[in-house]
Formats: C-alpha cells, sequence, structure tokens
C-alpha cells in the first residue's frame, strides 16, 4: 500500500533545540494510526508541522508528503486548497475550536463555501446531514446556536462534522476528546470512530491516553521527547512490547496493567528540548540503560516485518 | 438586552443632573464677574448692581440654579448675556460644526487605528510591527495642539496646499468644507489612533492565538477572512469599550482644536464664553457636550451588547 502521508526525517526547532527530532511515521489510505506520549514530547507540533500551521519563527527540515505533495515549504495558496477538503484537523482543545461569534451554520457553511460553490441552502442541508451522522440531536435547529448554547459534547461533535464535511481523505485528530468527561469522552471517540470508518478516512489519532489509542488504532507510534521510539501494530504493542518506555507506560496505565497491582509510575519527566542527552533520550529515565546509551543514539532497527524499535537492546549485534 | 440599555438611558439623566450641577458651581468659582466685562470701562457700583438685578445674579446661588434647570427642563436654554440672543440659535450653528469634526475623527481614528493595529498583529514582530508601534509612540506622545500647529505650518504656510483656518457649512459647498476639514480632524484623530493602534494589536494577537482561529486557518479559510471575518469580530469588544471612554478626550480636545483652526464649533463657544464669564452659555454649552459624551458611550456599549452573541443572551434572559 502506498502511504498517504509520509514523513521523513522531521526536525522541528522553536529556536532553543529540537522538539521534534528526526521523526520518520507514515499513514496510509483508510488506516488509524494511534501517536502517543506524555504532554509535551511535540505531538501537537507534529500535527501543526503537518497542516502548515506551526509560527513562522520555527525552523522545519525534513520532508512531509501528503499524497505525492511536499507539505514543507508549499505555497500558502497551494495548502489552503488541500486543508478542510483532503486533510482536516480535530484540534486539541475542540470545546473552543468553534467561533463564539457565529452559528454552528455558519461556520461549517463557511468552510464549504471555501472550497467548493454552491449556495446557502445547499450547504446547510449538508451540515444538517453531517450533524445528524455524528449524533447531534435536531440538527436544524442547531444550525443557528451559538457554541456557548452547546454543551462540551455537542460542541465536540460540531467540531467533528466541521473536519469532517468535505469527506477529507485524512484527519488528524489532536487529542479531541481529552477536554470532555470520561463518559462523554467515550461517547464522542464512537461516533468519531464510525465515521472515519464509514468514510475510509485514514487518522492521525494524538493522544496521551493510552486507553484511547487502544480502542481506535489499527497501528501505534510512541512517541518520546519528540522522537517516535516504538512503532507497532496496537495489538503486538499490548502484548508484547518492546522499548522499556512502552513498557513503562503499560505498566503504569491502570487498564493493561495486572489486576491489583500497584499503578507503576515512570520516576523523572521528559527531558527539556534545550538539554536533551546525547544518546538516548530516554536513557535518564530508563531502568535498564547501559554506558552505551548514553553515548550513541540507539538506532531504528526493524523487529518483525513492520515493528520498529529505537532501543539498543532491540539492536541486532547486542 | 433591551432592558440594560434602557436601564443605561435612564441613568443618562442623573448624569446630566450631576454635571448641570459642576458646571453651575464652578464656573461661578472662577474670579471676574459677567458684569464688569459687559460694561467695560463704565463700571460702575451701581451699572453693577443694575445689571446682577437683570440677569437675576443677585439672588442665592441655588435659587440661579434652579431657575436655570427648570428653563432647560422645559426646553429653554435661556439667553446669551452679551447679545441677548436665545441660546438654542447659538447651539444649532455650532452643533454640526463640531458634530462634523468629532464624526470624522472617529471615523479617521477607527479606520487607521484598527486597520495598523491589525496588521501589526499580524506581523508581529516583524518590520510592520515595529513601524506601527513607533507611530503609535509618537501619536501618544505628540499633544494635539501642537500637532495641529505643525500641520498648519507645513501644509498651509510652507506648501499652501491646505487652507490653515476657517470653516464652510457642508451645505454650502461639501468640497470646501472637507478641505478645511482636512488638517482639524487629523490633528484630533491623532491621539485616538494612536491608542486605537495598541489597543487593536493587543486584542488582535490575543483573538489569533485561539483555537478557532486555528481551526479556520486548517480548514483552509484564506488568511484576509481568517482575520477580518473571525479576528476583527471577536476584537470588536474591547476596542469599542476604549473608543466609548477615549471619546470624552476627543470631545474636550475639541475646545483646543476649533480655537487653533479658528472653526466655529462648541469648542470654541465654551471658550469665548467662559473668557467673558457668559454663565448660561457656558453652561448650556458644556451640558451639551457631556450629553454627546454620555451617548457616545451608550452607543459603543451597546455596540458591545449587539455584536457578542453571549451577552445579547445572557442579557435578554
Ligand atoms: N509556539 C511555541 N514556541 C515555543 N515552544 C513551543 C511552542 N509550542 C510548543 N512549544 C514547546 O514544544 C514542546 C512540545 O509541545 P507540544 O505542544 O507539541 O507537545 P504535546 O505533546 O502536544 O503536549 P500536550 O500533551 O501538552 O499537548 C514543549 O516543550 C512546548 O513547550
Ligand atoms: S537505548 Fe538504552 S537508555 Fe534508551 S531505552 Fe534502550 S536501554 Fe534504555
Ligand atoms: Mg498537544
Amino acid at each position: 500500500m502506498t502511504p498517504l502521508l509520509e514523513i521523513r526525517s522531521l526536525s522541528v526547532d522553536y529556536g532553543y533545540g529540537a522538539v521534534i527530532r528526526d521523526l520518520s511515521i507514515t499513514v496510509s489510505a483508510g488506516e488509524i494510526v494511534g501517536l502517543v506520549g506524555e504532554s509535551g514530547c511535540g505531538k501537537t507540533t507534529l500535527g501543526w508541522s503537518v497542516l502548515g500551521l506551526l509560527p513562522r519563527s520555527a525552523r522545519v527540515d525534513g520532508s512531509i508528503l501528503f499524497d505525492g505533495t511536499e507539505l514543507i515549504g508549499l505555497q500558502a495558496r497551494k495548502r489552503r486548497k488541500l486543508l478542510g477538503v483532503r486533510l482536516s484537523l480535530i484540534p486539541q482543545a475542540a470545546m473552543a475550536s468553534l467561533d463564539p461569534m457565529f452559528t454552528v451554520g455558519h461556520q461549517i457553511r463557511e468552510i464549504i463555501l471555501t472550497h467548493q460553490r454552491g449556495g446557502r441552502a445547499g450547504a446547510d442541508a449538508r451540515t444538517v446531514g453531517r450533524l445528524r451522522e455524528v449524533g447531534v440531536a435536531a440538527p436544524e435547529a442547531r444550525l443557528r446556536a451559538f457554541p456557548h448554547e452547546l454543551s462540551g459534547g455537542t460542541r465536540q461533535r460540531v467540531a467533528t462534522a466541521a473536519a469532517m464535511i468535505l469527506n477529507p481523505s485524512m484527519l488528524i485528530a489532536d487529542e479531541p476528546t481529552s477536554s470532555l468527561d470520561v463518559t462523554i469522552q467515550a461517547q464522542v471517540l464512537g461516533v468519531l470512530r464510525s465515521v472515519i470508518l464509514e468514510h475510509g478516512t485514514a487518522v492521525m489519532f494524538i493522544t496521551h491516553d493510552l486507553g484511547v489509542v487502544a480502542q481506535i488504532s489499527d497501528r501505534i507510534a510512541v512517541m518520546y521527547a519528540g522522537e517516535i521510539v516504538e512503532e507497532a501494530s496496537a495489538q503486538e504493542l499490548f502484548e508484547d512490547p518492546k522499548h522499556p518506555y512502552t513498557k513503562k507506560l503499560l505498566a503504569a496505565h491502570p487498564g493493561f496493567s495486572n489486576k491489583g497491582q500497584r499503578l507503576a509510575t515512570i520516576p523523572g519527566s521528559v527531558p527539556d528540548p534545550a538539554q536533551r542527552p546525547g544518546g538516548c533520550s530516554f536513557e535518564p529515565r530508563c531502568p535498564v540503560a547501559i554506558p552505551l546509551c548514553q553515548e550513541d543514539r540507539p538506532p531504528w532497527v526493524a523487529v518483525e516485518s513492520d515493528r520498529h524499535v529505537r532501543c539498543v537492546h532491540c539492536a541486532p549485534n547486542h | 438586552m433591551i432592558r440594560v440599555l434602557l436601564h443605561r438611558v435612564v441613568l443618562i439623566v442623573p448624569i446630566l443632573f450631576g454635571a448641570s450641577i459642576i458646571v453651575f458651581a464652578i464656573i461661578r468659582l472662577v474670579p471676574g464677574d459677567p458684569a464688569v466685562i459687559m460694561l467695560g470701562l463704565n463700571a460702575t457700583p451701581k451699572l453693577i448692581l443694575q445689571i446682577h438685578q437683570q440677569l437675576g445674579l443677585d439672588q442665592p446661588v441655588y435659587v440661579q440654579y434652579i431657575h436655570w434647570i427648570g428653563g432647560i427642563v422645559h426646553g429653554d436654554w435661556g439667553h446669551d448675556y452679551l447679545s441677548g440672543q436665545p441660546i438654542s440659535g447659538l447651539l444649532t450653528t455650532t452643533l454640526p460644526v463640531t458634530g462634523e469634526l468629532v464624526v470624522l475623527s472617529l471615523a479617521l481614528a477607527i479606520a487607521l487605528g484598527v486597520t495598523v493595529g491589525s496588521v501589526a498583529a499580524l506581523y508581529r514582530g516583524r518590520l510592520p510591527d515595529w513601524v506601527s508601534q513607533i507611530i503609535s509612540m509618537i501619536g501618544i506622545s505628540i499633544p494635539d495642539f501642537w500637532l495641529g500647529i505643525m500641520l498648519t505650518l507645513l501644509f498651509a504656510l510652507v506648501l499652501g496646499v491646505l487652507p490653515s483656518s476657517g470653516f464652510t457649512p457642508l451645505t454650502v459647498s461639501i468640497p470646501d468644507n472637507l478641505i478645511h476639514m482636512i488638517l482639524p480632524v487629523v490633528a484630533l484623530a491623532s491621539g485616538l489612533t494612536a491608542v486605537l493602534i495598541r489597543i487593536t494589536r493587543a486584542a488582535m494577537l490575543e483573538v489569533l492565538g485561539q483555537e478557532y482561529i486555528r481551526f479556520a486557518r486548517a480548514s483552509g479559510v484564506p488568511e484576509w477572512r481568517v482575520v477580518l471575518h473571525h479576528g476583527i469580530r471577536n476584537a470588536a469588544a474591547p476596542i469599542l469599550t476604549v473608543i466609548g471612554l477615549q471619546a470624552g478626550y476627543l470631545f474636550g480636545a475639541t475646545i483646543v482644536i476649533e480655537t487653533v483652526f479658528s472653526l466655529p464649533g462648541l469648542g470654541q463657544l465654551i471658550l469665548n464664553s467662559t473668557l467673558t464669564h457668559d454663565y448660561p452659555v457656558i453652561q448650556a454649552s458644556v451640558l451639551v457636550l457631556t450629553l454627546l459624551f454620555v451617548a457616545t458611550n451608550l452607543l459603543t456599549d451597546a455596540a458591545v451588547l449587539a455584536i457578542d452573541p453571549r451577552l445579547r443572551q445572557a442579557r435578554t434572559a
């Protein structure tokens, strides 16, 4: 399968050290890839690099190919033709992603009419259909509602409908449910999943929550300090994690650790981008580190056909 | 929303009463006697007393006040001490001049201030931002009367392209009127423009960092539309509030600007009547100026309420 999104050796620097370091990942058409990592590891930065939302001051190196088009350095006008049409975002603070000054109908209509000719009536009919699909009750009436009149869950559904309105082939969902209550989170996640499966949308699903990623992803990439340290199918990753950081993450998660066992926490914190260690970024917190880890960056090793790990213990000559 | 506005309209009455008492008292504290000024070299104690009796100035101050305010309530503005003309006539000739000056200055300041402020926010930390910051700093620090004098020197005396002073009513000749208005409007608008550049820049920076702006950009909405449609609409409330507050300063500054440019407006009327201690004229014109200020504030508040759906609905409920 040819990849729809292909990120190669991406590095992003806001001016004080690489926040994303030599990161590569691919997402195939229709595939749902979960991207997990602690807060501050660069997940949002990665999403913004793809969408061209990084501040001007950020230095970006590497390559991001979307359906054969290089996105890095792409002219704003050409990028705009892709955004919303073929490549959409559900932002991190999705509840704040609707403009408080305008109605739901107005905002979704704006996206439709930015990209396609047509009238208000057609756009609204389409919006109503999509709102119904994501489980918004009384969608016709909601067209005239302002964001503050909607509950958090409904706002999130509206944002999802807006991102999906033109049937993009790829969606970047940046922690789309993390600002919601747990019960509503599950509902919204269910809706999102059914909509993307229905339309065969490829998704880069960014989250810090392994539970969420387990529910939705085909493949999972674990991110640490701006790098991907392990990449595997969802099943392989949960059954047989290879990287020490993934192991720790799984152990720290109540849903996956053994029952009755005390919750493990990971000592230490993600290193500041300005002072990352020279060798393995995880070395200061790694329980199985060896002297070599401080010196050389561990290689990106293919463990099985489509599994990769970045740790000396998985390197063939180790 | 209607309730809030009605409430504000009703509040205007006590504000105007308060203002009327203050003007009434303050001008009587200023040393000098209108009768002496009217009589000039002929002033004798007897004549002065006679004039005091004629004008009612021999009565206790509170009686004078009740008499005056009673007239105002019934629509009688009183008469000019010097000419004996009805003051309502003075107001109808001066008010349009000041009104035009203020409306044009507000329009210029808003157009320029909001545009430059938005550009500065969009180009944060780059050349256009620096330039706008410098312009705004200059605008805030230069007194408007001094700017008025400098503009006159340059455009009227050195270049000779614009008239230095004078006024043609709109009804006589529109182009002539506008040509005479250019320099005073620029001088009067400079301070507010500078303030609006700053406020707009700050408000826009705040808004442009919001998630809904990012979402609009990520949906392919063109940048001009992101800024003009979403940005300015969301930044409007703080900008409008500042306009309402600064309007008071603008109305006050008309006194100086109208004097510098010899515009026969309300401001010049206030200055001249103060020099001659023409009490009823000062009182009437200051009251009108106060009313204009309060009305401007009311309008900007109404605009803020009308623009923001959250306020619109919260207050009606
Ligand atoms: N505009 C910016 N300028 C400078 N530094 C930034 C900027 N945005 C993010 N950073 C820094 O980059 C690093 C990664 O941030 P990012 O938001 O990508 O992390 P994240 O994984 O999405 O975190 P979270 O889970 O909290 O959303 C952090 O150290 C953050 O402080
Ligand atoms: S490379 Fe070394 S420090 Fe890094 S995760 Fe593997 S063992 Fe730990
Ligand atoms: Mg984030």
